[in-house]
């Protein structure tokens, strides 16, 4: 057991966290700085682990940032080590390994961890979870050690989709089972979920909507299968649930840093005790199309809050107060982004669709008050920032309206005004 | 930090940038070899924008924060700390498109070769960027501040 002090400590070596550091070095060179990560790999990509798994990149290309980040950064990275417990009073972080570091700024960047139903035969052999390298390097071994043929995927949001691609390129037989009426519940609508569907049908994968696992069959603790609510029973010698995360706020409970479903950050990224920021998966931030805060475990959240959260434990004074779900995903082919509202909901709601099922293409505009809240977009997505960023500006696009849906929309259809504004004053000159 | 700065009223529209861009991000490096061999692989980082008699062109605009490298999930774009430049290393870009997702100007475009991304590079191997130096009307200016 020993004592380590440290101006500035990191939980996390994900996302959030290296733009923390990033963020944190921009503005103060030398401040000490430790990062602790129950992982043991230096830092990697998570949303690459389906790439990896299905050998679309090598494992050198799955690394976040150059293998002398750490050293550039002037990190001490404790790479292996759990942070069990926060106190925030003492501003200390008690590891598994019994050291106690004590800090002058900390950032939680614990992410989230996969959440596994709670049903009899979760923890038999050949059921997985798939967020880490490890999990990805697991099923790896399984299904080659074991010589899988046939594997179950519950959920099928992003890393259930990914995941398709991924295990279909080890030649399994691919069968998902769906909660929600479609895939990609969270992101897509009705429209653009059947292209793709048709994508999804079309490699050969059985997507079973509108139910879920009733019960893991087991032999001699080994899954074989799975009955669904529906009564349909699906033989697998792999199962895999892809059905969320939920935030890991376990090392701040018993303190005073406040947490709702995730830890609740305000637009600086501070928690609830002074000098105790968190960002990404972990959070709970504000998400000002809902108006509401709630978790938002997106790539570019987290990397923003990070950021934020950094700035703020350096000195600076930012927010990040245009927080909203957004997600691009290519499905067998098939470019797909969605962004912001995109489930509409009351009278002052305003839908624009075009749908093109004979070239699978779509666009889906929300608008609410004359601004853009919400965007789907498949097949053609090439201009699709500059809807965002009318999103995040929350422009009214009243005198626009008319083009907003036209195959020539660019910057040219916006005000002269915005134009500017988008390129900072600078670009083009009107 | 290096941009390039578009002229609207000087801009007529003629997509030059674009043919030179391409020509500059061949291999050749010759405009009729890389139109004759390379033409299926060559997309403009650069995109002339017109409605009416209104033009301009687009790339991208090295913002000062970078919604891009903020998105990237690949770690594939960075901005390059001796030019200040935002650039894409396509050998680690997997295509998912996010940076497409964020860009404000809309000026990260889909590559042809493959599933990967296209954007301004200012020319870095050149000097001036192709699109400024070869614009007929000084429509495009390249400064430094």
């Amino acid at each position: 057991m020993s004592r380590i002090d440290t101006k500035y400590l990191i939980i996390g070596n994900s996302t959030a966290a290296i733009a923390g550091i990033e963020s944190i070095r921009s503005i103060d060179e030398h401040g000490g700085i430790i990062l602790i990560s129950s992982e043991t790999e230096r830092t990697y990509s998570r949303p690459l682990i389906s790439y990896l798994l299905s050998g679309e990149i090598d494992e050198k290309n799955i690394f976040y940032r150059p293998a002398d980040f750490y050293e550039k950064n002037k990190i001490r990275a404790f790479l292996g080590c759990e942070a069990i417990q926060v106190a925030d009073e003492t501003r200390t972080v008690f590891t598994a390994k019994k050291d106690h570091i004590h800090f002058e700024k900390l950032l939680i960047a614990t992410g989230g961890a996969a959440i596994v139903p709670d049903i009899p035969g979760a923890k038999s052999d050949g059921v997985f979870t798939f967020l880490t390298w490890k999990d990805a390097s697991g099923i790896r071994k399984f299904v080659q050690n074991r010589k899988a043929h046939n594997a179950v995927i519950v959920g099928a949001g992003l890393i259930g989709v990914k995941l398709m691609e991924s295990l279909l390129a080890l030649n399994l037989k691919v069968d998902v089972v769906e909660l929600a009426s479609h895939a990609l519940s969270m992101m897509l609508d009705e429209n653009a979920a059947e292209l793709a569907h048709t994508k999804i049908a079309g490699q050969g994968v059985n997507l079973h909507c509108n139910t879920t696992v009733a019960q893991i069959l087991t032999q001699y603790d080994v899954v074989s299968g799975v009955r669904l609510e529906n009564g349909a029973r699906v033989d697998c010698d792999i199962l895999i649930f892809a059905i969320g995360v939920h935030p890991n706020i376990d090392i701040v409970k018993d303190t005073g840093i406040k947490t709702d479903r995730g830890i609740l950050v305000d637009e600086r990224m501070q928690t609830s005790a002074p000098d105790i920021y968190a960002a990404g998966d972990v959070t709970q931030g504000y998400d000002f199309l809902f108006g509401s805060s709630r978790p938002i475990p997106i790539f570019p959240n987290a990397s923003t809050q990070g950021r934020i959260a950094g700035v703020n434990m350096a000195g600076g004074d930012q927010t990040f107060l245009s927080g909203m779900a957004m997600n691009s995903v290519n499905v067998f082919g098939l470019p797909i982004i969605s962004v912001g509202f995109v489930h509409p909901s009351g009278a002052d709601c305003e839908v624009l669709t075009n749908l093109d099922a004979a070239k699978s293409t779509y666009k889906k505009i929300i608008l609410r008050d004359n601004r853009i809240i919400g965007l789907i977009l498949v097949n053609d997505i090439d201009r699709a920032g500059i809807y965002t960023g009318l999103i995040r500006s929350k422009l009214d696009v009243r005198e626009i309206r008319g083009q907003l849906m036209t195959n020539n929309f660019g910057l040219i259809t916006l005000p002269k005004e915005y134009r500017k504004h988008v390129v900072s004053g600078m670009g083009i000159e009107v | 930090m290096p941009r390039i700065v578009a002229k609207e009223h000087l801009c007529l529209g003629c997509r030059l940038c674009e043919i030179h861009c391409m020509v500059a991000h061949s291999r050749s490096k010759k405009i009729l070899k890389a139109y004759s061999q390379e033409k299926d692989a060559l997309s403009p980082r650069i995109l002339v924008e017109d409605a009416g008699r209104v033009s301009f062109a687009v790339q991208c605009r090295h913002c000062e924060n970078p919604q891009c490298v903020e998105a990237c999930i690949a770690g594939a774009m960075s901005r390059d700390p001796e030019t200040d430049a935002v650039l894409c290393d396509t050998d680690n870009c997997v295509g998912c498109y996010m940076c497409i997702m964020v860009c404000p100007a809309g000026a990260v475009l889909r590559s042809k070769k493959g599933k990967v991304v296209s954007k301004c590079d200012l020319c870095a191997e050149r000097g001036l960027p192709a699109c400024v130096e070869n614009c007929p009307n000084e429509a495009l200016a390249y400064v430094e501040d």
